[in-house]
């Protein structure tokens, strides 16, 4: 059942203008101006959580549910025949239909269809609860990749992560709560992973860029000129300056919060380069994640780092691909390149939580700003689709083995049980402890969240 | 609301799936009108079909109605979606936000069956119901939407009205006014005006305030707060040296004049403007030009430009009238502020991208000149302040009348409208010239290229009559009408046909030969290629053996000498008919006849000899002329490319704003829906922050200029009220109004009421009488000379008491360097910091900064030594220096910056090659004077570093740090007095740049 409320939402929000609500999470500040490591550090969730962390695999470009996990004999049987009924406005796709090049196959106990492009996560299928039935906003990548990060297809929200770190903090006082590696610079970049007008310390380090790893170093960790022991000596003999600067200045919560900030920058100096080093894994794990071959090589390091990251604490892990699954022409191609770089390392990700026990508390999400057009492109590609596409969860409290909702015959409009981005942003953050509607931000003279006025749980995905 | 209502509803709804009870749309619904003309035929009593009519609501329609509809629209709900109940008949045919949900015997105009039906508003939710539901809601309304339910409309919240009589009495609705400075008992504490009214509340709280900032720290606060910037060791000399009053005074108009004043004010309304050198957001296009807007705040604030005009020219430049040039390009480029918001500039639903664009500006309008949250009544009536969802449409007509968004800069991408300026008469005259030469040049090519072609077609029309096995189109013989034509070259003959797309099936065009002798042929048609032509030209060939159907693509370029494709080898007898025809049977694009050439070949399938239009003697002059003009266009051509590179610069534009040639008023877009248009909103104002009648905008204006008037009107209650409490806020390190950015009911109101009216009444007044004129500069200079400014930061443990956030001011603020001076006083400090005015910070990029594939590098800005101000802004790719220091996020209207301690600050100070190299190279400055023993080295490093003499503590502190070898050094400690090398010396001056006295206004 949905939960009800006694209140309406229009009482609880003059209830919190006038303070009488007060803020929604006990105690949580709401202006800046704090040290930093209490605007992160751990609180509690509204509700008994059934995950404590997430990793969200974001699939950059719009990968095709119909070559997927959306399964549809009609669409292999009416190739090349009239859409029909109407396709969505705004595209370039004409309304032909266009069958998936990959043989689909049922996988696992639970029977899901997966196709051949995918056959390593096809085998953690009963792990996976596919969501066949989502919908979104945006026609083009900016505003769909907004929306998926942020809730809002057009104006300056904060991300999903930059929620999740304002709601839960940080299970490592010497870690970020909220991690994003190989982000995109295109499509709103850091507005993808911003804290818009959240307090800045919620907002994601970044590692890496535009899907790729590199060097996999946060700036300025650590120093090459200075050696360490200088460095603590000229720490030391700051933090006596300062403490002096205190003393004059007296009840000064700015100076204690900088005193404070220089210490933990200092002790994650010493923690989070241990943590970015997967060279601390056996090569055999190592070689599960593809790490070493050329075309996962990249992927995986992402992957293990991802999981290295969550396993040390960090609430919320996004890694992307970069803008890859874009194939307006030569789906074919395009597609087994990309399935064949991340097919392997995802499957590896989830084995390997599994084998440390953490995929129960972890959730993963897996899935792009939209899907693509069962309709033709060009002669070989299909355009954005953002009417109906899939995106599977598996994890910490999620109901594994199940196929949720549908879409048409063709897989083009999601129709039954239709999740929207706002219900999928809803249910992650249930998952994680938080209460969409009560993980709110004063603004600019009024409370905002993450789903804006809408969303809403969706209950079935959730194990029981 | 009521428990009982709630926990009824909860029995009802128990079984209820909870995927139907998902609503995120609203269905539409609302009219009044619709109410009173249907009420009577809604309630009327049932005829002879009425039972069976029942019966089809009670087993059709009321069971989908409660399974999927009820749980978001029933009066009995915790919350009603839309405004619309459908549990009962009233409800129904009243409808809700957005209008009638049906009309009586008409699905097809029923807003109901459009929701099901998924056309717009899609109902519900969670899944479009099936085909046959659907047909039976559809029948339902076309018999009349018969429902015997008679329960009365349920209790409904009742909608709040906005009274906007009752709204103006809220404070910062009302006028300000000056106030008579209260009287106090300490009569000697106040310097001035401002001073009376703080002290008054101290007094009347029994707080008192604490001593006077000792003068080196006032001085460098001074500094800071007018300039961004440190005093020189040597100005801080000087300074110390001239104690008094009227030594201060000369100091702050010094200050007040100098360049860094506007380099550092201007910044204070950079980021209330959101400004940027880049769109940001989904693309992230180049805004070349905004520079011209930031250097005109730049150096409104330098000139003092009075801020009532400052509004004006932001809000309507291109609408205000000039005297000259300069001004016309200055007041131009001003309206860049309503242009440079982020904007998703590839939804490809134009209307709503214009909305969308419409909406920041309104909302930065608001805020920014009133403090007021419009945003917030684009959706409905605004929850908290008295601004009803039609002042908000009201204020869009105007806006949505204005030209921000022009063209588009690839397909779906919208850009955005830029304006020329006008120019230096020079500068116009040479960009005309190289404009001129460059048509003639162009015009020369192209005479010169039309002489070619002439040149080839004589040279192919001899070919064409010199070789009998080349047949052009002027000797085939025709079937159906073609056009003959020119356009394309290049062609056999005087022209080539085309069939015009007419006529398909009705034309052809046969070419006959005589073969001089039997054997293989290669048959050769020519034709003018083309992307729209017939890629499927049906030819049929007679041969010797009989007859062959071929096709051609005319869309391919002709590979044979750009003239001839090959359509197969034939053979062909002397005494039988060897025809060639071209049809346009069964095609779809143009089909292009202009000529059949036969080439024939040996037994090894050569050409047996060179076709006979090689050896013409009569081509031979045509030839030569044609090297010739060969010759000619490749030297023109070359002078082209000469003349683009020699070009002068471009003429001046600015990212500015202009009116819209068809200038309308706004319909109200129900719960901001811009497809769900309600009742149209004459342009207009903000009714609560108005008095007297409504404004009349002529019908051929936009308004702009007229709300521009409204807002920099002294009578406006807000606006002078905001910008004093701006200045206040930068100045004293908080606002009188603390949410500088909100003076609406959820702002915080003002700790010194009197004092925040008597500035802004003041501030608005005529020089004269103690007036400022709308000078920001006048009001800067007051409330620095105040004693209220020049208290010292000191804490007070029985005032801290009392008092802890320091509301009534009984001591100064202890304020965070803003990024930008971080920054700067490090170059200033280390000698590097270069002051001259920055021009265009994004000249080398392109359309965008960074396109948005996978393989895209990040934009990275030049090193530079000039002012933080100066930095390119580019949005998604902010300077990290900045950024970790709070730097003002330009996606959104920023009056108080953030103050945040993160450990990514101390890591940049700690670990950053910028603060590492500026204190190197200060440290090397400092022991350029090589007669300073340690000890004076270490006060010079403090006043250097930090603008005030160090304690004997932190000398002898220093002294030790710096006179010992680092850890692990081979040499190992020594109580020698060495003196210390540049490296160790720069260790120390990096500890001072990362102390928070540094970054701090004690």
């Amino acid at each position: 059942m949905r939960t009800r409320r006694s209140i309406s939402r229009r009482d609880a929000m003059l209830r919190t203008a006038s303070g009488l609500g007060g803020l929604v999470l006990g105690g949580l500040p709401a202006q800046v101006g704090l040290a930093g490591s209490s605007q992160t550090s751990a609180r509690q969730p509204h509700h008994a959580p059934r995950a404590k962390r997430a990793i969200f695999l974001f699939m950059h470009g719009g990968p095709s549910q119909v070559d997927t996990f959306d399964y549809k004999p009609r669409l292999q049987q009416d190739d090349g025949k009239e859409l029909p009924f109407d396709a969505a406005s705004n595209i370039d796709a004409v309304p032909k239909l266009m069958k998936s090049p990959w043989k689909f196959a049922q996988h696992g106990q639970s029977g899901r269809w997966v196709s051949e492009l995918l056959p390593n996560i096809a085998r953690h299928v009963d792990d996976l609860c596919v969501i066949r039935s989502m919908y979104s906003r945006g026609q083009s990548h900016g505003q769909a990749v907004s929306m998926l990060h942020t809730g809002s297809d057009n104006l300056v929200r904060p991300s999903v992560g930059a929620w999740v770190s304002y709601g839960l903090g940080t299970e490592n006082p010497d870690l970020p709560a909220f991690v994003s590696i190989s982000p995109a610079s295109g499509h709103g970049g850091p507005r993808n992973y911003g804290c818009a007008f959240l307090p800045a310390a919620h907002q994601a380090t970044a590692i890496g860029n535009s899907g790729k790893l590199g060097d996999a170093k946060i700036r300025h960790l650590g120093n090459t000129t200075i050696p360490p022991e200088e460095q603590r000596e000229q720490l030391d003999l700051l933090q006596a300056i300062n403490h002096r600067h205190l003393e004059r200045a007296g009840r000064d919560k700015q100076i204690r919060g900088a005193i404070e900030s220089f210490e933990l920058a200092y002790r994650m100096q010493a923690v989070a380069p241990d943590v970015l080093d997967l060279a601390r894994e056996t090569e055999q794990l190592q070689r599960a994640y593809g790490i070493g071959a050329k075309a996962t090589d990249n992927f995986g390091r992402q992957c293990l780092l991802a999981r290295r990251l969550v396993e040390s604490g960090v609430r919320y892990v996004e890694v992307s691909t970069g803008n890859v699954w874009d194939q307006h022409s030569n789906l074919k191609s395009g597609h087994e390149k990309n399935a064949l770089a991340t097919d392997q390392p995802v499957a590896a990700l989830l084995a390997d939580l599994k084998a440390r026990g953490l995929l129960e508390e972890t959730l993963v999400v897996w899935g792009g700003e939209f899907g693509r057009t069962p309709i033709v492109q060009g002669s070989n590609g299909r355009d954005h689709n953002p009417q109906g596409f899939t995106t599977w969860l598996a994890g910490g409290g999620v109901q594994g083995g199940l196929a949720y909702g549908n879409t048409d015959e063709f897989g083009y409009y999601a129709r039954e049980d239709r999740v929207h981005m706002h219900d999928l942003h809803a249910t992650m953050l249930h998952l994680l402890g938080l209460d969409h509607t009560r993980l709110t931000y004063r603004y600019a003279g009024r409370d905002f969240r993450l789903t804006d006025v809408y969303g809403d749980v969706v209950q079935d995905v959730i194990a029981g | 609301m009521d428990p009982t209502i709630d926990g009824a509803a909860g029995s009802v709804h128990d079984n209820f799936s909870e995927h139907s009870v998902i609503s995120t749309r609203s269905i539409q619904c609302s009219s009044m009108v619709f109410l009173s003309l249907t009420m009577g035929v809604g309630l009327s009593t049932f005829g002879a079909d009425d039972g069976q009519h029942v019966q089809f609501f009670e087993t059709r329609i009321r069971p989908v109605l409660v399974e999927h509809c009820y749980a978001c629209h029933a009066s009995t709900g915790d919350e009603v979606k839309g405004g619309l109940v459908l549990d009962s008949r009233a409800g129904l045919i009243k409808g809700g936000d957005s209008g009638p949900a049906l009309v009586k015997h008409q699905p097809d105009a029923s807003l109901l069956i459009e929701a099901l039906r998924y056309e717009g508003l899609e109902m519900p939710p969670a899944g479009k119901l099936p085909d046959e539901v659907i047909r039976d809601f559809e029948r339902w309304i076309k018999l009349g939407a018969p429902d015997p339910r008679s329960e009365a409309l349920g209790p409904r919240p009742a909608t709040r009205t906005i009274d906007i009589d009752e709204g103006r009495r809220f404070w910062s609705f009302q006028q300000p006014r000056r106030h008579a400075p209260p009287p106090v008992q300490a009569a000697d504490w106040p310097r001035n005006r401002i001073d009376h009214f703080v002290l008054a509340r101290l007094e009347a709280a029994d707080v008192s305030p604490v001593g006077d900032a000792p003068t080196a720290a006032l001085i460098r606060r001074i500094y800071f707060d007018l300039t961004g910037l440190p005093p020189a060791p040597s100005e801080l000399a000087a300074a110390l040296h001239e104690e008094g009053d009227a030594a201060l005074e000369s100091l702050v108009d010094r200050l007040l004049d100098s360049p860094q004043f506007g380099a550092h004010w201007g910044r204070h309304w950079l980021d209330v403007a959101r400004y940027a050198d880049s769109n940001g957001s989904d693309f992230n296009a180049t805004f070349h030009n905004a520079w011209r807007y930031r250097d005109y705040v730049v150096n409104a604030m330098n000139g003092d430009k009075p801020f009532d005009q400052f509004v004006r020219e932001q809000i309507a430049g291109d609408l205000l009238p000039f005297a000259s040039d300069a001004q016309r390009a200055e007041q131009l480029i001003a309206t860049g502020f309503l242009m440079l918001g982020a904007k998703m500039l590839s939804e490809r639903d134009k209307e709503k991208l214009q909305m969308d664009v419409v909406d920041e500006q309104i909302s930065t309008v608001g805020s920014a000149f009133m403090g007021m949250t419009l945003g917030c009544a684009r959706c409905h009536d605004h929850k908290f302040d008295p601004i009803p969802m039609r002042d908000y449409y009201a204020l869009a007509g105007i806006f949505r009348s204005s030209r921000t968004l022009h063209g588009e800069s690839q397909k779906y991408v919208s850009t955005w409208r830029r304006r020329g300026l006008p120019a230096d008469p020079a500068h116009l005259k040479a960009v005309r010239r190289h404009e001129q030469k460059e048509k003639e040049l162009g015009a020369a090519v192209a005479a010169s290229k039309k002489r070619l072609q002439k040149l080839e077609r004589q040279l192919n029309g001899l070919a064409a009559t010199a070789n009998p096995l080349l047949v052009d189109n002027v000797a085939a013989k025709l079937m159906g009408s073609w056009k003959s034509s020119t356009l394309v070259p290049s062609f056999i003959g005087p022209g080539y046909l085309h069939d015009d797309k007419q006529g398909k099936g009705s034309k052809s065009a046969s070419f006959t030969f005589s073969p001089p002798a039997a054997g293989d042929y290669e048959v050769r048609v020519s034709y003018t290629s083309g992307s729209s032509r017939e890629k499927r030209v049906p030819i049929t060939i007679l041969h010797a053996e009989g007859q062959a159907q071929v096709t051609l693509d005319q869309s391919r370029k002709p590979p044979i000498e750009g003239l001839f494709a090959s359509v197969g080898t034939f053979r062909f007898a002397m005494d039988r008919p060897a025809t060639v025809t071209i049809s346009n049977a069964g095609t779809t694009g143009h089909v292009i006849v202009d000529a059949v050439e036969l080439v024939q070949l040996d037994a090894a399938g050569a050409p047996v000899a060179a076709a006979a239009r090689e050896t013409t003697d009569a081509a031979t002059p045509i030839r030569t002329e044609m090297a010739a003009v060969k010759k000619e266009i490749a030297d023109l051509e070359q002078q082209e490319k000469e003349h683009a590179d020699a070009a002068p610069p471009p003429l001046p534009q600015a990212i500015a704003v202009a009116e819209l040639d068809e200038i309308d008023d706004c319909a109200i877009c129900i719960r901001g829906e811009h497809h769900n248009r309600g009742e149209l909103v004459p342009r207009g104002f903000l009714q609560v922050a108005s008095t007297g009648a409504p404004p009349t905008l002529p019908d051929g204006e936009s308004g702009r200029r007229q709300l521009a008037d409204w807002i920099a009107s002294p009578d406006h209650p807000l606006t002078g009220r905001v910008i004093v409490n701006r200045v206040w806020h930068h100045l004293i390190g908080a606002g009188l109004v603390r949410s500088v950015d909100n003076f609406g009911q959820l702002g915080e109101r003002p700790s010194h009421p009197e004092l925040l009216d008597d500035l802004a009444a003041r501030f608005v007044s005529p020089s004269g009488d103690g007036g400022f004129a709308w000078s920001i500069k006048q009001l800067v200079r007051e409330i620095v000379l105040s004693r209220t400014y020049q208290l010292a930061s000191d804490h007070d443990e029985v005032s801290w008491t009392a008092d802890p956030e320091n509301r009534l001011l009984w001591h100064a603020h202890r304020k965070r360097l803003p990024a930008e001076s971080i920054r700067d006083s490090m170059l200033a400090i280390s000698g590097t910091l270069d002051l001259s005015p920055g021009g265009s910070p994004v000249e080398g990029l392109g359309t965008l900064v960074n396109n948005n594939s996978a393989s895209a590098k990040s934009y990275r800005s030049e090193e530079t030594s000039k002012r933080s101000l100066y930095l390119p802004i580019i949005r998604n790719e902010l300077p990290a220096a900045l950024t970790a220091f709070d730097f003002a996020d330009p996606d959104l209207v920023v009056g108080r910056r953030p103050v945040t301690n993160v450990p990514a600050q101390a890591l940049l100070l700690m670990n950053s090659q910028f603060v590492m190299d500026s204190a190197r190279l200060t440290a090397a400055a400092l022991l350029r004077d090589s007669a300073m023993t340690t000890e004076q080295l270490v006060a010079a490093t403090y006043r250097r570093v930090l603008a005030r003499d160090p304690t004997p503590t932190e000398v002898e502190q220093a002294v030790s740090y710096l006179q010992v070898a680092p850890p692990g050094a081979t040499e190992g400690p020594t109580d020698l007095p060495v003196r210390p090398t540049e490296t160790r010396l720069g260790r120390f001056v990096h500890v001072l740049f990362a102390s928070t006295e540094f970054r701090m206004l004690d």
